[in-house]
């Protein structure tokens, strides 16, 4: 019973101490993942959400990204974005409800491309014009589709009807506005989207269009139902500097340009992605060091545990001791004995932990959203198990050496 | 006719100054059969202990196939009791979770021999002893003679120079005493050295020799036959 304790403990920790292996392992794997698609070069410059205008900056606008583009052609991309929620959409027959435009300029392909473009996409041409065209994005869908979503069924109704229906070239009413069908972006199934990877940003599901900024700032607006709004206010600003040296030289560039064009008002911020990844990264791996304290503390009682068990057994069996001392075991044999026990039932500890853990981490991802959050590495197992033997050897090796330096002759007098 | 013990003036001292043996001297040759008895608590076990290197000595000389005790390291007198000496006890001191093979076997695995061979090994005492049908049971499924008996193969299985029995018949009634008795003295009469500690001076008159023990002390003459 009281050995059935200590193995349970054991195997608790060694579970807990692979969750956590498990999953700094897929958040650097992610992050790997999802700085390979962003390059090493990106900001992000965003507008500050809750900033109190002194009245004197009209905020992040396109003019902004262009007078950075202007500024300093060598940057990789500049890339403006603005999204709104539009109301009631048609297109041949089908019509529902909510609509997502993201309006950019024709840099946006620079950025985290992923798709598969049918048809065109936008042109300098229909910046310029403000012209009504839009590509829309068709939802990747999933290879094999986790069980949760089956359940749920968040599947939209747009995206089904895309499946079956090429809308390329046909034209599209949106909030009462036409559009004609440029280009459709095929989005990779789930599973193979590394975007997913990086800033764990929402994937809508349904009817979803890139438009010219300006066409946006025309007609879509800043809010849904709003009135059109012509300030040109934006969201963000993408800027690629196309390598990791002068992204600290640019960050700077950019604050004092911005800074003079927005009369002194900081209502924006400027991030690197890789810090932006590290942040996120550092939070993560907090958690995780909480998780791998709770099992290196589960694996020190199990210790303990072994370390009781291995003394009530040599105490139960000091008779035995003398006997086989008496037939010839040297006291390295004893010693060996207790401790090889000691690390079998570590070993077996270990491997339910890894049972109970691979266990868990598979029952976690199918009930959760995230999916690949946590990965396994044959060495994770390895390490795991050898955490368990290693703690039956560290907290046998006492008891036995107490056993092994018994006098045989009292031993063997023992009752 | 080499010497397997020689002893010089044994002395053991317990605690400051409780002397369990007083300088005790005799020699036994190879071959010998030699019954020690004595009163409880005369220094027989102990004798045995030392004989057997499980104990020390606190002053004099032994020597163990020719070899000084007192100047071989802990190590060396387990290698020693290893490969030379067979105990038998008196509470048999089997081992009740294995079976009475692995029991014999025990002797042999420390000696380092394959797993095969101390089986064979150990399956050859226990027929000879006429205990083959029983080398899978436990221990304590058998009789006290036939428990002694597993505890004579067991040491028997390094092939000892020296056979030490403290009161081997002691936990047996006088007729299994007598059959295990008889069974040492068949293996004295295959050449075997052996010191039994003993009670019953019936049996002791049996032996070639006896060693008689009072306070420490031999009280007959230790190198003369009895019969």
């Amino acid at each position: 019973m009281r050995s059935f304790l200590s193995f349970l403990t054991v195997a608790i920790g060694v579970a807990a101490l692979l969750y956590t292996f498990a999953m700094t392992e897929g958040q650097n794997q992610r992050m790997k993942r999802a700085m390979e698609l962003t390059g090493p070069g990106r900001l992000v410059i965003s507008a500050k959400r809750d900033y109190q205008s002194q009245g004197l900056s009209t905020g992040l606008t396109y003019d902004d990204a262009r007078a950075i583009r202007e500024a300093y052609p060598g940057l990789f991309m500049v890339s403006p974005e603005q999204q709104a929620w539009a109301g009631r959409f048609q297109v041949d027959g089908f019509e529902d409800k909510r609509f997502q435009f993201i309006g950019v300029t024709p840099e946006w392909a620079k950025r985290d491309w992923v798709y598969e473009l049918r048809g065109r996409f936008l042109r300098w041409e229909d910046v310029s014009h403000a012209a009504r065209v839009c590509v829309l994005i068709e939802p990747g869908g999933w290879l094999k589709k986790p069980a949760w979503l089956k359940f749920f069924g968040m599947d939209n109704p747009f995206t089904i009807w895309m499946k079956r229906h090429d809308i390329l070239g046909k034209t599209m009413v949106i909030s009462g506005e036409t559009y004609f069908v440029a280009g459709i972006l095929q989005e990779p199934p789930r599973e193979k989207d590394p975007r997913w990877y990086g800033r764990g940003r929402g994937f809508y599901l349904g009817g979803r269009g890139i438009i010219p900024i300006t066409t946006f700032f025309k007609f879509v607006g800043n809010r849904q139902g709003r009135v059109v709004d012509n300030l040109g206010k934006i969201d963000e600003i993408s800027v690629d500097t196309g390598q990791e040296k002068t992204l600290a030289l640019y960050e700077r560039r950019l604050r004092s340009l911005l800074l003079a064009r927005h009369r002194g008002e900081e209502d924006f911020e400027i991030r690197a992605y890789a810090e932006m990844y590290a942040e996120q990264m550092a939070e993560q791996k907090k958690a995780a060091l909480a998780i791998m304290v709770m099992g290196a503390v589960c694996v020190l009682a199990g210790g303990i545990g072994i370390m009781n068990v291995t003394l009530a057994t040599i105490y139960s069996r000091i008779r035995e001791i003398g006997i086989r001392r008496a037939v010839g075991a040297s006291r390295r044999d004893i010693l060996l004995q207790f401790v090889i026990e000691a690390m079998l039932l570590g070993f077996l500890g270990g491997l339910a932990g890894v049972g109970l853990g691979v266990a868990g981490i598979n029952w976690f991802l199918k009930g959760v959203r995230w999916m690949e959050i946590a990965t396994f590495e044959w060495h994770h197992f390895a390490l795991a198990l050898l955490i368990s033997i290693g703690t039956g050897f560290i907290f046998s090796v006492y008891p036995a050496w107490i056993a092994a330096k018994l006098d045989p002759v009292e031993a063997l007098r023992y009752e | 006719m080499s010497h397997v013990v020689q002893c010089r003036e044994l002395q053991k001292i317990y605690g400051r100054d409780f002397a369990a043996l007083r300088g005790i001297s005799f020699d036994i040759a190879a071959g010998e059969m030699i019954a020690v008895v004595g009163p409880s608590g005369c220094g027989k076990s102990t004798l045995l202990n030392i004989l057997g290197l499980l104990d020390h000595l606190t002053s004099g000389s032994y020597l163990l196939m020719g070899e000084e005790s007192l100047r071989l390291s802990e190590s060396k007198r387990t290698l020693w009791r290893r490969r030379h000496i067979g105990f038998v006890f008196q509470a048999f001191n089997l081992l009740p979770r294995l079976s009475t093979l692995e029991n014999v076997m025990l002797p042999l695995s420390y000696l380092g021999q394959s797993r095969a061979r101390s089986k064979s090994r150990a399956g050859e005492l226990l027929d000879m002893l006429g205990l083959g049908l029983k080398s899978q049971t436990t221990p304590l499924e058998l009789s006290g003679g036939e428990r002694q008996r597993v505890g004579i193969a067991r040491a028997l299985a390094n092939d000892p120079d020296l056979i030490l029995a403290d009161e081997p018949t002691g936990n047996l009634d006088s007729k299994t005493g007598a059959d295990i008795w008889r069974i040492f003295e068949e293996l004295h009469q295959k050449g075997r050295t052996i010191v039994i500690v003993t009670h019953d001076p019936a049996l002791a008159a049996k032996a070639g020799r006896v060693l008689r023990i009072q306070d420490g002390q031999i009280v007959a003459n230790p190198n003369r036959r009895t019969s």
